[in-house]
């Protein structure tokens, strides 16, 4: 499952039932949501999608094989109900039942919700093409990034993507003052002073490696919390979204059947390059890649593909395959030597994030992977691993002829100088001392390495180290020890006393 | 050739074969018309499109004297001119233009009965011919992803009875497939089984099924053949996989345990006889127990000429 | 046939005997089986000793009492049946003497021969010079199946390899106990179908430990007080024997007439010659005439390079040497860097690589054997020169000859592979066209509605619950006998199981027609596994509880089947049986 769809899911997760129940009103929606499940909870919902019984607990049980069966099964149950697509009552599952009727009008085309777009009944006067959808998405959706990256080409981003940005936390006010009280007016006046520009921080970084898909989801995601605060309907606002995601490229839709907000939203939509409208207010719009690619989960090879502009002002449109050959730009060498076949700036800025560039050419830069340049992108809070992702979706299509594409060392160094970084974690725990009998020492450990939460010990000087989540229980089982140990002792005076200290324990992993 | 680990992340290129042998369908005994289950069919369809983003279809009709692909249609094929349909705003597009081109590639097919007369064997399908264009379909598409993404697998929606001239062609394209590593599945609507496709849903590891009531063909379509090749490493999926690997005697039709082979063409005979009714291969010498049908251990003649060897069992 | 006495010929055991319906007497001799017709005087029957295959007694109970005498020659036997009264006593009495007579032959035969490591007793055999007429026979046997003349009293060997094979085997000793003291098969076919155990137990018990090739390396262990132990083992000597053959030569000289064995080798390791290919210790060896002749025999042999083998021996392209004048074209002086000994460099490297190369030799002749003149004729009967330059892949390929297919319907021969065929039924009384034409209109008419609601019968997901769970059934691991049944009656269930497919397999391989006498056996056999001892298994089960009774009656199951199949056939077969042992 690619990251993106595990944002949604988060975000998704975190919504009540009412949402939901309306939510799944929209077949398009219905049809979007099934898409972001994993393989085999769509296997269950198509499965039980034309049983009319409810089916039992123990009988979907029997349908999923043993050891990593059980566990996917697990797993896609949860999505499930956490989703409110089932619910487990009785020993039975129920599917929900808008989603069961709205599902099968998806599948049928039954209903009249008209959530899979009104088609423009009269042609375009000033119809466009896909290039030059293509063009208008990877010109809008570029300047935010170069915005981001601080190279001057293009304009800069209108006020809405940049309260976006800080609001997102991708980038900061150049004050100390809070982006979210910030008033645009405010802030358009702050651009005006150079110092204060707005900078990139450590999520803005990490944002820059990551697939366009994700991008484009951070930032609906972010609308989509800034939309309840605006007073828009959370649900129109996602079922608009899931909506796009079922519209077709290169044809224009009509924006009769939207609601008053979703028409709002569609100038917002606009300065993303996520649809075209020829003008404000035009009775028709045109969705483009970065929409209909929005639920497909297959990367949009827009930003990421600097040629993209020249492409499409040329001779004609590029079948699927040719974009899918040439996205990728980055040749690494196992001497740590990085050849990136680009000119976009925003390419050769985002590269600088980790690489330490050393020449440049018309149509390419070299540099090489150090520990200085890995270091300094960790120390900006960017993981090894979105480095590596990012070179590997980035490769060049010669690298991609070899497995693994990447060559392992660097891959591996990359992963050892993260390392290097972390060489101390911390967490917290509580350590139990004092322990006046080895007996009572000796079961204490046991029951908590049967738990399993022990993070480490010392016989000889009878100390335990617990974490902070089998305190509970390692602590009530202690407490009864001593019990015990006063009801035995309880002629005597003397006193087994355990004592416990809450300090946070750093325990040394190496 | 392939290697058949799977991941979530495969796209899927489902090629279904719709058997539409009028005689079949349109026989007194047929418990469902061909709409009926078109309707049943066409859902399926739009589930497995609706499974991911990246899923493919192919559709082809197997019918009397002629087999053709309804889906994607030659127009389809070559980029730049869509068949343009009427769009619905209550129908997901991609489903819509599936639908459509299957309903009217039928009813073309349908609309000219002069393939079918032409036909020899009249009431047989074509299931092979529509196998071979399903592999090769397959075979370009997963030649032109080069990622090995793309995991295909064959689903044959059938009511004929086997057809004994397709016996070779149909054996050629389960092996083609076994070897690429493409599944068959077959689910026979209604009657008797299907011999030969329930071989090759065995020997491709695919499923085969004989549904007891064709009503609920959606239900079952759903259940049984829409896990693609990852889901199925999961789950326990309702497949019937006993095959009826027994012989018959060529002369008699009969089921035998044990009996004579034909060293050339090996024809299986219930009794002995001097020349093989099947290829005329002359065998120059006496069973050493006319008597009885049993079984002959190491008969004791030259090596070179054709002798009765291992039974079949 | 007939044959008259022969002198010096011995009866040892004669008994009144009918042959062929004829009365007469039947003898054994020191020398072959005879059977005098009554009133004659030479003997109508005679089969000399090393010619009785085996033989055959009729059963303790049975009505008339026989013996059946196999001859080497195929297809030749002899049926005796003893007429007395005492019949009974007279035909052990043969028994007893034929196979006293038989196993004295293998023992001779075993004895005979020393078997070569590795090699089988069945090589062995056919190399025994003394047996020449077993060698042929044995050969003459050989396609039918029959190997090894065996029987009555197996070889002393042979029993000796089926004792430890059966002490060896636990499964195997029960099995035999089942069947073979169980009367339901005899010991000699209880064997026959393990001819292979019995093989590779002779084989690893006369398989000899090779002779070591490690590189012999004389190191002394010096002990206190700088002494210089030296440590002889037979196998060090051995060694050095092998590596220095002027040593061998020296010793067989002079031990132990002259020097005692000790003595011989504390001056070998004192002598120059020990010394010379060592560092070090060069001059100060006393002078010993024993072991500096050695060394002088040997760098004699050192220098007079080793006598050219027969050149016209050496494969042309091969031998290095016959290219040695080519070089005289590019170089003043002869190339005589591949000529042994010519150079300075080399003479004192020559014993060292005369001794690596002695090595080199005795490990390939341990691995691959010494080399052997080539055996069989050439494959294509070309000289050796023309086989190397001749190359296969540019030769044309020679057409098998085959025979081929030629299927004259294929229809008819697929027809059957699909079970019971027919095609669609087109209704008689319609004309095919209307059929189409009328499907066509159905199908027009009644437009294909996508979004109507299915009606999907509740059975169908019942059906393919049920399906998934038989499915998953198959998937589980099927419950071990062990586990549902008490440990003694597994066991015994177990012995039953096996001894049964036993009996099976001999019932199977004893249908031939000249296996009649073994085939009614097995058929008593089968019915007396089904009726005797699944039974008792079963009564002891149905004693414990349900469950058991159940799993057990699973176990047995396939062979209770296969039983009743093989009993089956049994009835159906026409019974040669009784005409054929008569005769």
């Amino acid at each position: 499952m690619s990251k993106f769809q595990t944002s949604i899911h988060e975000y998704l997760e975190t919504l009540p039932l009412q949402t939901f129940n309306r939510l799944y009103q929209k077949p398009a929606t219905c049809l979007a949501i099934f898409r972001l499940l994993p393989p085999l909870g769509k296997q269950i919902v198509m499965s039980s999608l034309y049983v009319d019984t409810p089916i039992t607990v123990a009988d979907m049980k029997l349908w999923f094989k043993g050891g990593a069966g059980s566990a996917k099964h697990k797993e896609a149950m949860q999505r499930l109900k956490a989703l409110n697509i089932f619910a487990e009552e009785r020993g039975n599952y129920t599917m929900n039942a808008t989603f069961l009727e709205q599902f099968r009008n998806a599948l049928t085309g039954g209903g009249n919700s008209q959530s899979f777009g009104l088609a423009t009944s009269t042609p375009d006067k000033h119809h466009v093409d896909v290039a030059f959808l293509d063009e208008f998405a990877t010109k809008q959706w570029e300047a935010i990034l170069h915005y981001m990256v601080g190279t001057t080409q293009g304009s800069a981003p209108c006020a809405g993507v940049m309260n976006l940005l800080l609001r997102s936390g991708l980038m900061t006010g150049g004050h100390r003052g809070d982006a979210e009280n910030m008033d645009v007016m405010d802030f358009a006046s702050q651009m005006a002073r150079q110092d204060l520009a707005p900078k990139i921080t450590h999520k803005g970084f990490q944002f820059l490696l990551q697939d366009i898909n994700t991008q484009v989801w951070a930032f609906l995601l972010q609308y989509l919390s800034m939309a309840e605060s605006l007073n828009m309907d959370l649900v129109e606002v996602l079922t608009f979204f899931f909506q796009l995601g079922s519209l077709e490229l290169g044809n224009d839709y009509s924006s009769e059947t939207l609601t008053p907000t979703q028409t709002q939203m569609l100038e917002d939509l606009k300065a993303y390059g996520i649809v075209y409208q020829r003008k404000r207010g035009s009775r028709r719009f045109y969705p483009t890649r970065l929409a209909t690619t929005l639920t497909s989960g297959t990367p949009v090879l827009l930003g990421s593909h600097p040629s993209a502009s020249r492409n499409a002002a040329g001779a004609g449109r590029k079948s699927e395959e040719d974009e899918e050959d040439d996205h990728g730009f980055i040749v690494m060498e196992t001497n740590y030597r990085i050849y990136a076949y680009t000119d976009s700036p925003l390419q050769i800025a985002v590269l600088n994030l980790f690489v330490h560039l050393r020449d440049r050419f018309p149509n390419m830069v070299t540099g090489v992977v150090t520990r200085d340049s890995i270091r300094r992108a960790l120390s900006k809070g960017i993981t090894a691993e979105q480095i590596i992702t990012y070179l590997n979706a980035h490769a060049h299509a010669q690298m991609r002829k070899h497995s693994p594409i990447l060559p392992l060392t660097v891959v591996d160094q990359i992963r050892l100088w993260e390392i290097e970084k972390n060489r101390l974690r911390p967490q917290a725990s509580w350590l139990y001392s004092q322990f006046s009998r080895p007996q009572d020492f000796d079961s204490t450990l046991q029951y908590a390495s049967e738990l399993g939460v022990v993070l480490w010990s010392n016989a000889k000087r009878r100390l335990i180290a617990i974490t902070a989540e089998g305190h509970q229980a390692v602590g009530a089982y202690v407490r009864k020890l001593i019990a015990r140990h006063k009801e035995q002792q309880a002629a005597q005076t003397q006193q087994q006393q355990q004592q416990r200290y809450q300090q946070p324990a750093t325990s040394v992993v190496s | 050739m392939k290697d058949t680990s799977t991941s979530e992340d495969d796209s899927n290129l489902l090629v279904i074969v719709i058997d539409t042998n009028p005689f079949e369908w349109e026989h007194p005994s047929a418990p469902l018309k061909l709409n009926q289950a078109l309707q049943h069919i066409l859902a399926f369809m739009n589930a497995h499109l609706a499974g991911r983003h990246d899923n493919k279809l192919a559709v082809i009709a197997s019918h009397v004297g002629v087999s053709k692909f309804l889906y994607p249609t030659l127009n389809e094929l070559t980029p730049g001119s869509k068949v343009q349909t009427k769009k619905d705003a209550n129908v997901y597009q991609v489903f819509k233009v599936v639908n459509d081109a299957v309903i009217s590639g039928i009813s073309r097919l349908l609309q000219d009965p002069g393939p079918t007369l032409q036909e020899k064997d009249l009431g047989s399908s074509k299931i092979a011919a529509s196998l071979s264009l399903g592999l090769c379909y397959i075979n370009q598409a997963v030649r032109s992803d080069g990622m090995g993404h793309v995991k295909a697998r064959i689903l044959v929606l059938t009511v004929s009875p086997d057809s004994s001239s397709d016996y070779i062609p149909i054996m050629n394209c389960i092996f083609s497939a076994q070897k690429a590593n493409i599944p068959i599945d077959v689910c026979k609507i209604w009657g008797e089984d299907a011999v030969f496709l329930q071989q090759a849903a065995h020997i491709t590891e695919g499923i085969y099924m004989r549904p007891d009531d064709p009503q609920g063909l959606l239900q079952i379509l759903m259940f049984s053949f829409l896990p693609d090749m990852f889901s199925r490493n999961y789950l326990y999926l309702p497949g019937q996989d006993q095959v009826d690997f027994r012989a018959a005697c060529f002369c008699h039709k009969k089921i035998v345990d044990i009996g004579y082979v034909c060293s050339v063409c090996l024809s299986i005979f219930c009794s002995f006889s001097p020349v093989c009714s099947t290829c005329k291969t002359k065998f120059a010498f006496q069973p050493l127990l006319p008597s009885a049908r049993r079984l002959v251990k190491g008969a004791a003649s030259s090596p070179s000429s054709p002798r009765p060897s291992t039974p079949a069992i | 046939m007939s044959a008259m006495w022969e002198a010096g010929e011995t009866i040892t055991t004669e008994a009144p005997a009918l042959f062929k319906k004829r009365s007469g007497t039947a003898y054994l001799t020191n020398r072959r089986l005879a059977w005098v017709p009554q009133g004659g005087l030479a003997p109508m029957v005679s089969v000399k000793h090393i010619d009785i295959k085996t033989f055959f007694v009729s059963k303790e109970n049975a009505a008339r009492v026989m013996v059946k005498v196999v001859e080497n020659r195929p297809d030749t036997s002899h049926s005796f049946e003893f007429p007395s009264s005492n019949a009974a006593k007279e035909r052990d009495e043969f028994k007893d003497a034929i196979t006293a007579v038989i196993s004295a032959r293998q023992s001779r035969t075993a004895a005979s021969t020393p078997t070569p490591g590795g090699a089988s007793p069945l090589v062995s055999d056919a190399s025994a010079p003394g047996t020449p007429k077993t060698l042929m026979n044995a050969s003459r046997a050989g396609p039918s199946g029959i190997k090894r003349p065996l029987n009555g009293g197996a070889a002393a060997a042979e029993l000796r390899v089926r004792v430890a094979l059966l002490t060896q085997d636990k499964d195997l000793a029960t099995l035999h106990k089942d069947l073979v003291i169980g009367k339901h098969v005899s010991e000699e076919e209880f064997w026959e179908s393990r001819k292979h155990l019995l093989r590779n137990k002779t084989v690893m018990d006369q398989q000899q430990k090779g002779q070591s090739s490690a590189w012999l390396d004389l190191k002394p262990e010096t002990g206190e007080s700088n002494d210089v132990k030296y440590v002889m083992t037979p196998q060090v000597i051995h060694s050095i024997f092998q590596q220095y053959p002027a040593i061998k030569r020296k010793y067989d000289e002079n031990v132990p007439d002259i020097l005692s064995e000790g003595e011989f080798w504390k001056r070998f390791f004192q002598s120059r010659f020990f010394h010379r290919s060592r560092s070090g210790r060069g001059a100060n060896e006393p002078d010993d005439d024993i072991f500096d002749r050695a060394l002088e025999e040997d760098e004699e042999e050192t220098k007079n390079a080793p006598k050219r083998m027969r050149l016209d021996h050496i494969d042309k392209l091969l031998d290095l040497s016959t290219t040695e004048e080519d070089h005289l074209e590019s170089y003043t002086s002869p190339d005589s860097t591949m000529a042994a000994g010519k150079t300075k460099g080399s003479k004192e490297a020559i014993p060292l690589i005369r001794r690596f190369n002695r090595y080199a030799q005795r490990v390939l002749n341990s691995t691959v054997g010494p080399k052997r003149p080539s055996t069989g004729p050439e494959p294509f009967s070309m000289s050796g020169v023309e086989r190397a330059i001749v190359l296969e892949d540019l030769q044309e390929q020679k057409e098998a000859s085959r025979i081929v297919l030629d299927i004259q319907d294929t229809r008819r021969y697929f027809e059957s592979q699909g079970g019971d065929l027919k095609s669609s039924k087109i209704p008689e009384n319609q004309d095919p066209a209307d059929i189409l034409d009328q499907f066509y209109r159905d199908f027009a008419s009644y437009r294909v509605v996508l979004n109507r609601p299915f009606t999907i019968p509740p059975s169908t997901f019942d059906t393919l619950m049920k399906d998934v769970k038989v499915n998953r059934a198959k998937m589980m691991p099927p419950q071990d006998g062990s586990q549902l049944l008490p440990p003694q009656l597994y066991q015994d269930a177990l012995a039953c199981h096996a001894a049964g497919n036993e009996i099976l397999r001999h019932f199977w391989s004893s249908t031939g027609a000249d296996k009649a006498a073994k085939y009614v056996r097995m058929v008593e056999s089968l019915k007396k596994v089904r009726d005797e001892n699944v039974k008792a298994l079963l009564i002891q089960a149905s004693s414990l509880d349900a469950a058991c009774l159940d799993a057990l009656k699973m176990m047995l199951k396939p062979m209770l089947g296969a039983i009743q199949k093989a009993l089956k056939h049994a009835e159906t077969r026409p019974k040669p049986m009784t005409r054929k042992l008569v005769q």
